[in-house]
């Protein structure tokens, strides 16, 4: 286990580097250059060259990309295209609000989606199972800013349960609770209905296997059979997939973070394309890289700890 | 050999009539169609057949692991101590699988479960049935794997089936068997899937322990040589019915029906010129038909040289032509073979 | 039984595939006849009639500029449909091509196509694709070509495997021998293995590019009104959203629909490919 582990680490490295260094020629090759973007196509030849000896752009590109590096392991994010402010701080200040929203759905997924997706395997073809897959497949269709609406609509609008804007005071946990539930659910939701899906046909398919058949042989009562047999060699693939869902999760956010107009990673991204905010734009899309890799590197270690194949070789 | 008491006390399992059949969009398979049969104590049975023949599916009926969907057992009944076991609440069949009946599967590398260590796998069936705690239960999974020669028990119990070879894990196997003292093993191809030198082993121990505890061995295979060495009797089967049944030695030195002649032909024997390669191996012409589309009249008669009208028109009726001995063939019950 | 009446028999005991194909159909229907259907311009402004609720004249209600809702709803179906084909299509030649030539080149090549195909497929889809729109700007072309960036990576790895797999076979290796050249070993042995894999996956995935198009021109880097589509008539319809829920419900219940009847269809696809997976 523990060598699997330094190797899963190990590999973190060069993807993050990777995925980074992609961002920073990404974002460079906006159209039009930084400065003109931000002072628009009728500046002066000089209030350009100024602007971008101040952004730092005036020095060749792979210097520019060795500073943002070292930025980078500095915990210096650069200062914002618009206003010239450090966007290190902006970005602590939001990504709680980020981090609030994807785990708690996250959990809520999990909390409701494998119990769902065992309860709609075991009753396959009934009733139950029919409207659990029916609501699972609506689930992974609908979009997510629509449900976050409709949510709005119910729930805050029509019901004024909840408040309709903003992320709430973060130190606060009731009123930031109160903040977080609509997003939540609406995030919640469709976690849930991937999980379900994916939990369901994973023990259709561990049902199949001679080892429950064995364990029927050997006269186990059936909730045995269901829960230690069945179930556990079931969430082994759900437990990679629980990841790649974060990460569709993380994007989805976005989405939900407009609707609510909630503090967070997605708002400020899509304030700074909306600004031609460069600077901004590239700096939030790191620490999104940063917290892919790091989904992937636990979803990888969760993995590697509870197949015994894998823990004990 | 012993003449047949017609008591029903002294079998141990008596099979009447059972039919299985399964249920697929191609049509109707009749797996198991009218099979009768009975095993005594501590007596090893051979069960013979080519693959699809409906052994297998015998042997699941028996223990009630028919899958629904697509199949079941659609008529007949299998009698274990005083009781129909088709008819048998959940729960009291639970009470005598891998209790009084106990099942050993073919494929060992995929009847243990991966993620349970192997003392666990032999522990609660100790656990389920003897209602003791699971440090005990251990420790008698520890007695277990020492009793099927498993070098370093100890360790062992906290291993992993990845961790050990195909021979091994059927020992595994046939210590969760074993593990309750059952009075019937369903022994599906228990060494088919193993190295050949492996193979001899697994036998010779079963067949050892099956002697110190009387147990009974229903001995399921296609391989003519490993019933020819283990068992007291022989059952054929083909396509979903019994075709013939004889004790062991009259099987082999006096078969009676078509089917078995051809089974018993297609072996090499050592010395024989097909061994030697001087002379083809004879077969069986013709392929065993798919179960949900058989031949009118007797299964077997496409296939069959000695076959005439009446084999075509009916379905041959199982006749006890001696003691001990049943045919179902025409040309043997109408003394024309 | 044939093997063609066996197919009609699986997809027929499949009722959500059938479903789902008769939904698609309704709404392909509704993007060919627009022309036909839509009762108004969908840019026809009336300023008498602003955010009008559900009535007889208009059906789904008027908009903020006084245009017909339904009418909007019907073209944007062309949208979306467009988009989602064409996008996967793209996606499909792009994808495939970066698969097969990284599979049967080996070496660098592979290397570096398969790691750029990694690192992009690590990131959330809709990220990235925030991302290429911002390079790329709003339009309707440029969406389409955004999305089929966004897909590429992902057809390009199921290219991948069975071209690695085909390479390796002797039927390749002899055809090698004779001469036969790289183009075509590559359509005569290596695209028929992969096309069946491919064009499920396709289908599936016109429902994620519909969600996609929907998505991007809700945060508005997609296709800009006055144009109708479904994403920009729901993020619209956000500021009224007390006043006139209707501008958001009925865009929003036609993406739903629409990506739901290609999910259905993806499902019923994927049961038939491996009938093991049923569920």
């Amino acid at each position: 286990m523990l060598k699997y582990a330094i190797r899963r680490i190990l590999i973190s490295i060069p993807i993050l580097l990777a995925v980074v260094t992609l961002i920073f020629f990404l974002v460079r090759s906006m159209p039009g250059g930084p400065a003109v973007a931000v002072l628009g196509d009728y500046a002066s030849k000089e209030t350009i060259e100024a602007l971008e000896k101040e952004m730092g752009l005036d020095i060749p590109i792979w210097q520019q990309y060795l500073v943002f590096l070292r930025g980078l392991l500095s915990g210096d994010l650069g200062k914002s295209l618009i206003n010239g402010m450090p966007i290190a701080p902006q970005v602590a200040r939001v990504l709680p609000y980020t981090l609030e929203l994807t785990l708690s759905s996250a959990i809520f997924g999990i909390l409701f989606g494998i119990p769902l997706g065992v309860f709609t395997a075991l009753r396959r073809n009934r009733m139950f199972d029919y409207v659990g897959r029916t609501l699972s497949l609506a689930g992974i269709s609908l979009p997510s800013f629509f449900l976050g609406i409709l949510m709005m609509l119910v729930f805050s609008v029509k019901l004024d349960l909840f408040p309709v804007v903003g992320g709430g005071d973060i130190r606060d946990p009731i009123d930031s609770l109160h903040h977080l539930f609509l997003p939540g659910l609406t995030l919640g939701l469709m976690m849930t209905a991937y999980i379900t899906r994916t939990t369901r046909s994973s023990i259709l398919n561990v049902l199949r296997e001679d080892y429950v058949r064995t364990a029927r042989a050997k006269g186990m009562r059936e909730r045995i059979v269901i829960y230690g047999h069945t179930l556990r060699n079931a969430l082994l693939p759900v437990v990679s997939l629980i990841g790649v869902y974060a990460i569709v999760l993380i994007g989805s956010s976005v989405l939900v973070e407009i609707v609510f107009s909630r503090p967070g990673l997605g708002k400020m991204m899509v304030g700074a394309i909306g600004r031609r905010d460069y600077m901004t734009l590239q700096s939030v899309m790191v620490v999104y890289a940063g917290l892919v890799v790091i989904i992937n590197l636990l979803t990888d270690l969760s993995y590697g700890l509870i197949d015994p194949r894998i823990r004990y070789d | 050999m012993v003449s047949p008491t017609t008591s029903v006390n002294s079998h141990l399992l008596t099979i009447e009539n059972l039919r299985t059949y399964f249920y697929l969009p191609e049509g109707t398979v009749q797996a198991v169609d009218d099979v009768s049969f009975r095993v005594r104590k501590a007596e090893i049975v051979g069960l013979v057949g080519e693959s699809g023949c409906g052994k297998s599916v015998t042997a699941l009926s028996i223990l009630g692991l028919i899958p629904w969907p697509p199949g079941r057992i659609v008529g007949g009944r299998i009698i274990f101590q005083g009781s129909d076991l088709t008819r048998l609440p959940p729960q009291k069949l639970r009470d005598i699988r891998g209790n009084k009946i106990s099942m050993i599967f073919q494929e060992p590398m995929t009847s243990l479960n991966p993620v349970y260590t192997l003392g666990h796998q032999i522990a609660e069936v100790y656990m389920e049935h003897q209602a003791v705690s699971k440090k005990e239960a251990l420790n008698r999974a520890k007695d277990m794997l020492d009793k099927l020669r498993i070098p370093a028990p100890a360790k062992r119990i906290y291993e992993y089936p990845h961790n050990l070879s195909g021979g091994m894990r059927q020992r595994v196997m046939i210590a969760m068997a074993l593990a309750c003292n059952p009075q019937l093993i369903l022994a599906d191809e228990p060494t088919t899937a193993l190295d050949v030198t492996i193979q001899a082993q697994i036998l010779e121990l079963t067949v050892e322990l099956q002697r110190s505890l009387s147990t009974s061995i229903l001995l399921i295979t296609h391989n003519l040589g490993i019933v020819a060495e283990y068992a007291q009797r022989v059952i054929v089967m083909y396509a979903g019915k019994i075709v013939e049944e004889a004790p062991v030695i009259q099987i082999f030195e006096e078969p009676l029906h078509p089917y078995t002649i051809g089974l018993l032909n297609s072996i090499p024997k050592l010395g024989s010129k097909a061994a030697v390669g001087k002379r083809r191996l004879s077969e069986i012409p013709g392929m065993v038909p798919s179960l949900n589309d058989l031949p009118q009249g007797c299964s077997f008669h496409p296939r069959c040289a000695a076959a005439r009208s009446v084999c075509r028109a009916n379905e041959p009726e199982i006749v006890e032509i001696s003691p001990g001995r049943r045919v179902a063939c025409w040309a043997v019950t109408d003394g024309w073979s | 039984m044939n093997a063609h009446s066996k197919l009609w028999r699986t997809f027929k005991n499949n009722k959500t595939a059938v479903v789902g194909a008769v939904m698609a159909l309704i709404v392909l229907l509704t993007a060919v006849c627009a022309f036909v259907i839509a009762p108004y311009d969908p840019l026809e402004q009336d300023v008498f009639h602003r955010l009008t609720p559900p009535e007889r004249s208009h059906l789904l209600g008027t908009d903020e500029y006084g245009r017909d809702v339904l009418s909007r709803v019907i073209w944007g179906t062309q949208i979306s449909l467009t988009v989602g084909f064409f996008s996967v299509l793209l996606g499909m030649v792009l994808g495939t091509t970066m698969g097969v030539a990284a599979g049967y080149s080996g070496g660098l090549t592979d290397s570096i196509i398969m790691r750029v195909v990694d690192v992009l497929l690590s990131f959330p889809t809709l990220i990235t694709g925030i991302l290429i729109a911002a390079i790329l700007g709003s339009g309707l072309v440029k969406l389409i070509i955004t999305i089929g960036i966004v897909f590429a990576p992902r057809f390009a790895r199921m290219a991948y495997g069975p071209t690695l797999a085909v390479k390796e076979m002797e039927y390749v290796s002899s055809a090698k021998v004779i001469g036969a050249g790289s183009l075509r070993i590559i359509t005569r042995h290596i695209l028929p293995n992969i096309f069946g894999e491919i064009m499920v996956a396709g289908t599936l995935w016109m429902g994620t590019a519909i969600m996609a198009e929907a998505s991007l021109s809700f945060l508005g880097l997609g296709v800009s009104p006055p144009t109708p589509t479904w994403g920009n008539m729901i993020k619209s319809g956000i500021d009224v959203l007390a006043s006139a829920p209707w501008l958001s419900l009925f865009p929003g219940a036609s993406i739903l629909i629409t990506v739901l009847a290609f999910n259905m269809i993806g499902d019923g696809l994927r049961d038939i490919a491996d009938p093991k997976l049923r569920a």
